[in-house]
């Protein structure tokens, strides 16, 4: 049985002249921390809706935990918890009767783990949703996403409204499932800097394309930036990303013999991100 | 259910008090299941689409649909579900109503079970139809409401420029009177209109929640921008207009009754029904007179067209009493009256018809009422001098004066004095208008009043005014009333002296109402219930009476209203005159 949690191949959609994805590819493994990093519009969330099935790709296929679909079924759903971007609750619904109300879809539901879920994120669970805070209502869509077990955590940039101790419980919790159970988290996200502290393999996307795809570590040792006046180009085995932005393979870095005048410096994620994501800008 | 609980609680409330004032009418008025009928139609269509609101436009319009399209259950059984709870709600609404409509109407009426069947098959059929119906406007979320529109543009298509009766409309058909009487089994064509619609809005209702992983659905839902919020309402608006402008200008076929026999009209056809009590010959004299005051009114008034005319004599009406057909799929004017109908009558009322008709209804208008009435007699009358004195002689006796109050609140007068003795007073003004500025000059008032043609609203704005015209012609109303009065007052009326007064009596649970005559030996009150807007004379229930004294039939409670007419028929005149008028309100 194949180790790939997610594999995404040629996944294209569009909505009208619009490309949201225009050949998309790329692969998790299972137990990984995924981020996957892109800038508004570039197709974090189309991609999200495809795998929980909401929308379909007009092209490319799709495997999800070892099975390829063509449109992800409802079992295979119940082996997925999804946090999305918003949160749409009944309003009226207090977090115990959405927690009764989802459970019905469920046959792992977990309702222990879904109460300590609550306990430890603070989530008052007789207070209606309405009346949450959209933290609160973010962290209450993840305990209903955890409380079935399962092995594939679908997070549609779930941070991007909470404050920094939110975001930081969020997180904590997330790569402690990752850690502990071997749940698999595919993690889409605009803030570089969040990512970067969790994920362990990172995508990033623009235009509906992959750019990058690499675990952490390594793409941050393939990358440099490279200082000088007037610009130097460091030759062949090295490609330019953007402006002063270069990568290569680590062992090159490490043999490459660099004039005077030339700095050669390590660069963020955050730094990378903005020279892929910034490539087809004007400079 | 939970979510929608409330709103859904709301309904059933709004339709229970419904319901029960429907139920109260039909129980006064009878008629098995027509308060079901009336509510599936009117509070089921409300409920169906408050329902379809909620359940579909609304879900996908709050995003709450997204919430349940990723849980694990397919978008079909969350549509599915949805139109099934939609169907069960209804459903079950019409059945509660059909269950109280049997509980309350067998108090009354003896209902088989297979009659009251028949009735719930109906009315459940077209229930299932209509949530079909909302369900899928439901799914066009900000063009729920355009789907309505047009809904109820295409039935008002139906019904007034296609002339289908709604009766017999696909569908709407489940809501005829026979439906209500659940006499007859359900017709089997209407049950397959209602699969048919029903399989082409489930349909479309799959499609829009489908398709494109129901992305359709969701984009409808979301709000209209101000360029399609203005496009919406510019398009209702000119369809408003369009139709009511094809109705306007919708040729109706002319009406046509072979049987009658037909006169020689130039202008137009002139039809009179022969009868047992009227002959062929009879007939034709007849038909010959109508025709010649058509004939040469059109001519005079410069009419392209005249409608047809129509005349049946029929049993048990008053000689003075002529009756108007309400042609509504064709064009044309049919009156019925007694064999012995009074001729004068019968020519002047054609008269007032024809014209009615030319200004579309306009010339009732209280400035030129009185106008409308008089010229309509002068011009049958204006040659026959034994025919202008028995109208002036009728025009003696009335017992309200003409002055310019009496004939500006024409609809007072006439109701003071009843259609004769009015239509008397009118011709009395008319012919005194003849006299004092000339026929030629009344002529040309009656063509710039009556026969302007249907020109839309411009013509309604720069319509001529009759005060305008009589300062033209060099008189007023007070000098012509003033003169037609003292005429008036030189002419021997001969008529039986009778004098009547109605009032109430206070009694047990309520007042009644006492009417005392004398000088008539046989006369008859005319009495109906007032309602707020109700001016009066229409649907007049009639007790006739002898001797000085009668009571009327009826016990009125504190602020009902009521008028009562007190007539009789004078011997000497030959035309009803009303002794009496008035208006009662108990207290």
């Amino acid at each position: 049985m194949s180790d790939l949690a997610l594999q995404l191949s040629g996944l294209t959609l569009r909505f009208g002249r619009v490309a949201a994805l225009d050949g998309l590819s790329l692969s998790v493994r299972q137990g990984q921390l995924y981020g996957f990093l892109g800038r508004n519009g570039a197709g974090k969330t189309t991609t999200m809706r495809i795998l929980m099935g909401v929308l379909s790709a007009q092209e490319g296929t799709v495997e999800v935990l070892g099975e390829r679909v063509k449109k992800v079924s409802v079992s295979l759903k119940q082996r997925i918890g999804y946090v999305s971007q918003d949160q749409y609750f009944y309003p009226w619904m207090t977090a115990r009767q959405l927690g009764r109300f989802v459970q019905a879809f469920y046959p792992t539901w977990d309702e222990a783990e879904f109460t300590r879920l609550l306990t430890v994120l603070d989530i008052p669970p007789e207070r209606r949703s309405v009346e949450l805070s959209g933290g609160t209502r973010t962290k209450l869509a993840l305990a209903l996403a955890l409380a079935p077990r399962p092995p594939l955590l679908l997070l549609d940039e779930p941070t991007s409204g909470l404050d920094p101790v939110a975001r930081y419980e969020f997180n904590a919790l997330v790569s402690s499932m990752v850690k502990e159970r071997g749940t698999t988290a595919f993690f889409s996200s605009h803030l570089v800097d969040e990512v970067e502290g969790i994920a362990t393999h990172v995508g990033l996307i623009d235009h509906g394309r992959l750019q990058v795809e690499a675990d952490t570590a390594t793409l941050l040792a393939s990358a440099r930036k490279v200082v000088s006046a007037p610009p130097f180009e460091p030759g062949p085995g090295f490609t330019r990303v953007r402006d002063d932005v270069w990568t290569a393979a680590p062992e090159a870095w490490a043999q490459a013999g660099w004039p005077e005048g030339v700095t050669v410096e390590p660069v963020s994620l955050h730094d990378l991100f903005l020279a892929y994501a910034r490539t087809r800008s004007p400079a | 259910m939970r979510e929608h609980g409330w709103v859904f609680a709301a309904v059933v409330v709004c339709c229970a008090a419904g319901l029960f004032a429907l139920l109260q009418k039909a129980g006064d008025q009878g008629g098995r299941f027509s308060a079901l009928v009336r509510f599936v139609g009117f509070l089921g269509s409300v409920s169906a689409m408050v329902t379809a609101n909620r359940l579909f436009a609304r879900e996908y319009g709050g995003k709450t649909q997204l919430f349940l399209e990723v849980l694990p259950i397919t978008r079909a059984r969350v549509l599915a579900t949805k139109w099934a709870i939609g169907a069960a709600f209804l459903g079950g609404l019409v059945t509660l109503a059909w269950v109280s409509t049997l509980v309350f109407m067998r108090r009354t009426e003896v209902i088989t079970t297979s009659d009251a069947l028949r009735a719930l098959l109906a009315t459940s059929a077209f229930t299932l139809a209509l949530w079909s119906w909302s369900a899928m406007a439901g799914m066009l979320g900000r063009y729920r409401y355009v789907a309505w529109l047009v809904l109820l543009f295409f039935t008002i298509y139906l019904e007034q420029l296609a002339s289908v009766p709604l009766r017999d409309a696909p569908v709407l058909r489940l809501l005829s009177e026979a439906s209500a009487m659940a006499r007859a089994p359900v017709s089997p064509r209407a049950l397959l209109e209602v699969a048919v619609l029903v399989a082409g809005c489930g349909f479309v209702t799959a499609v829009l929640g489908l398709r494109g992983s129901g992305s359709m659905a969701a984009a409808l839902a979301a709000r209209m921008t101000a360029r399609e919020r203005a496009f919406v309402v510019a398009a209702v608006m000119v369809s408003i207009f369009v139709s009511v402008r094809l109705k306007e200008e919708r040729e109706l076929p002319a009406f046509e009754l072979e049987e009658a026999t037909r006169s020689t009209s130039t202008r137009g056809v002139v039809g009179v029904m022969t009868t047992v009590d009227v002959g062929e010959e009879a007939a034709r004299a007849l038909g010959e007179a109508v025709a010649g005051d058509v004939d040469s009114l059109a001519t005079t008034l410069q009419l392209e067209k005249v409608p047809p005319v129509f005349i049946l004599p029929q049993h048990g009406l008053m000689p003075t009493v002529i009756q108007r057909a309400d042609l509504a799929d064709s064009d044309g004017i049919v009156l019925r009256g007694a064999p012995d109908v009074e001729v004068a009558v019968l020519r002047a009322r054609v008269m007032h018809e024809l014209l009615k008709d030319l200004t579309e209804s306009r010339a009732l208008k209280e400035d030129r009422h009185a106008l409308l009435d008089g010229f309509s007699v002068w011009w049958t009358a204006r040659q026959d001098p034994v025919l202008r004195a028995r109208w002036w002689r009728w025009a003696a006796a009335s017992r309200v004066p003409l002055s310019e109050a009496s004939v500006l609140r024409w609809f007072e007068t006439s109701e003071q004095l009843g259609e004769c003795i009015a239509t008397a007073l009118a011709f009395a003004l008319v012919d005194t208008l003849a006299q004092t500025v000339g026929e030629e000059r009344t002529v040309a008032m009656a063509r710039a009043l009556f026969s302007r043609p249907r020109s839309g609203l411009a013509a309604v704005l720069f319509e001529a005014r009759p005060v305008a015209l009589l300062r033209e012609a060099g008189t007023d109303w007070g000098s012509l009333t003033a003169k037609a009065e003292a005429r008036r007052r030189e002419v021997e009326p001969g008529q039986t002296l009778a004098t009547a007064k109605l009032a109430l009596r206070a009694g047990e649970g309520g007042s009644q109402v006492v009417a005392q005559v004398t000088g008539a030996s046989r006369w008859r009150v005319l009495y109906g219930n007032l309602g707020p807007w109700a001016r009066g004379q229409d649907n007049l229930r009639r007790l006739d009476a002898r001797g000085e004294q009668a009571t009327l039939p009826l016990t009125l409670s504190r602020g009902e209203r009521l008028l009562a007419v007190v007539e009789h028929d004078d011997p000497a005149l030959g035309c009803p005159v009303r002794l009496e008028a008035v208006r009662l309100e108990a207290r």
